[in-house]
């Protein structure tokens, strides 16, 4: 299922909880940069993983 | 020359270390003020090295094909008293007390560190971002990028001014600029080369690599590269192998799958397929029973690589990027501050998918020794911000690596090879993947495509 899309007023709040100053214009530039690495992971929640648990197998181990 | 060619010569005393080391200072010097491969050149540190190599080669102790040979090193490999700036303006200073394990391994086989060469910023991209030391032109036609992050590595191989460089690949960052700059360069199986002593980008997801000319000079490399080493956590406790041995002149009793997915087909253009088209076609000659096959679902993969990287790019970069954000290139600073807003769901995920293809991948291996794809899916982009043009649009130039990240989430070996070049004169190449473990397979089904044919012997001339 696809992440709900992040609006401009909830990006400033979790700016100012990462430790951002909300009035940093800096903040113009990365907030679209922030929708675009949400919206490149929906596919993710879109993905057949039942049962699966996360991880890979652990160096050394052969394929 | 290729490594194995100059070793060739320095073991029968044709040449000696220090006149193929003035040879390689003498070129880098003519060639330098062009491309801008290197962080810091070591003229005076190779002579050294070289007279030091000379005295042990006359005295009897030759220790193998690298002997006297230099090496460039991508600026993210520790040196013992030389600056490791990882391309960074935070890290300019950084003055390291000890070898990376790697560095320290190839010394022991007699080569030597040539000098540091550039990248893209921490190693975070597949195209040229640098704020302090400006990006390296491609030798292969100056106004189109290298590609990257080992940006620098693949400048200085493909112009001559080294024979062999070391790279790290969290996305295709070996292979993308060996494929743009016309060379051969490997993304281990992970954990076979250890990372202790490499400045990380993506610990799961980062290896180390050589970019060469040749599979062979390749193989040389990793006779001497690979070994367990305890002091990286990620590191394989595999059997050593000779890689040398693994080089064959046919691909003869080989299941080969070529690629059909629509993710890279859909975005490659027809000069590349064109050039692939050919090299499927030699390899069949070769003997390998070729056959069309899909992964699946790749644009999934490309998605869980990209959310790994930001999450352990942002853990990484936690406490400097919050000191110092102004130091980081824009783009770089971006991609890293981005990871502070990821949902936690979003890495666990990514790492379900990666359990996803785990499967994938270990039936498609059940069926095919090696899978074959377009390296990257056009050549070199353009050096003035635009991306990579398509018959129908255009793509971002981040994505030169679209075609390689979806190798790395699951430790694969994959070897780029030159495989033609485009009206403009700029290389175009395909990779051979493999199941973990078998680079030797992977290296040598490389080598037997160069034995029969001759891009990997193409120079620029500069």
């Amino acid at each position: 299922m696809p992440q709900p899309e992040l609006d401009k007023e909830t990006f400033l709040i979790l700016a100012r909880q990462a430790g951002f100053d909300p009035a940093d214009p800096h903040l113009d530039d990365l907030f679209p940069d922030v929708q675009l690495m949400l919206g490149r992971m929906d596919i993710l929640f879109d993905s057949p993983t039942d049962g699966l648990e996360p991880g890979y197998r652990a160096p050394g181990s052969e394929v | 020359m290729t490594v194995a060619e100059l070793g060739k010569r320095i073991k029968a005393k044709d040449v000696s270390p220090v006149e193929v080391a003035e040879a390689f200072i003498e070129r880098t010097a003519a060639t330098e003020p062009q491309l801008n491969a290197w962080i810091t050149q070591l003229p005076d540190q190779s002579r050294a090295a070289a007279k030091q190599a000379e005295a042990e080669i006359t005295a009897g102790n030759y220790k193998g094909p690298l002997h006297g040979i230099p090496v460039g090193l991508k600026d993210l490999f520790w040196t013992k008293g030389v600056r490791t700036t990882s391309g960074s303006a935070i890290t300019k200073d950084f003055v390291p007390s000890e070898d990376a394990t790697v560095v320290a391994k190839l010394q022991d086989a007699g080569a030597y560190a040539f000098g540091k060469t550039n990248m893209v910023e921490y190693a975070y991209g597949g195209s040229e971002h640098n704020a302090i030391y400006g990006a390296p032109k491609n030798p292969w036609g100056l106004d189109h990028i290298t590609g990257g992050s080992s940006s620098g590595s693949g400048a200085a191989v493909a112009a001559g001014q080294v024979p062999i460089a070391l790279g790290s690949d969290t996305a295709g960052s070996v292979r993308a600029p060996a494929a743009l700059c016309g060379l051969t360069g490997l993304k281990p199986t992970y954990g076979l080369v250890s990372r202790y002593g490499v400045s990380p980008l993506s610990w799961s997801l980062d290896h180390v690599g050589p970019l060469a000319h040749t599979a062979e000079d390749v193989a040389i490399a990793m006779n001497a590269m690979v070994g367990y080493d305890a002091k990286d956590p990620g590191s394989a406790n595999h059997a050593p192998e000779d890689y040398l041995a693994g080089l064959r002149g046919d691909l003869s009793g080989l299941r080969i799958g070529v690629l059909q997915d629509d993710f890279i087909w859909d975005v490659t253009v027809p000069e590349v397929k064109a050039a692939f088209d050919d090299a499927v076609a030699q390899i069949s000659a070769l003997g390998a029973a070729t056959e069309a096959v899909s992964i699946g679902n790749l644009e999934r993969l490309a998605a869980a690589q990209f959310t790994i990287t930001t999450a352990e790019a942002n853990t990484y970069h936690h406490e400097m990027i919050q000191r110092a954000p102004e130091l980081y290139h824009p783009v770089i600073r971006r991609r890293i501050e981005a990871g502070f807003f990821m949902p936690a769901a979003a890495y666990v995920q990514a790492q379900r998918v990666r359990a996803l293809f785990e499967e994938r991948y270990a039936n498609l291996f059940e069926t095919f020794d090696l899978l074959v794809a377009p390296t990257t899916p056009s050549p070199a982009p353009a050096a003035n911000g635009q991306g990579i043009r398509l018959p129908n649009g255009e793509m971002p130039s981040r994505e030169t690596v679209r075609l390689t990240r979806v190798f790395n989430p699951n430790g694969l070996p994959a070897i780029t090879m030159p495989t033609g070049f485009s009206e403009q004169g700029l290389p175009m190449a395909a990779q051979f993947v493999g199941k973990r473990f078998s680079d030797a397979l992977v290296i040598g089904a490389a080598h037997a495509y160069q034995q029969a044919t001759d891009w990997h012997t193409r120079r620029p001339s500069l």
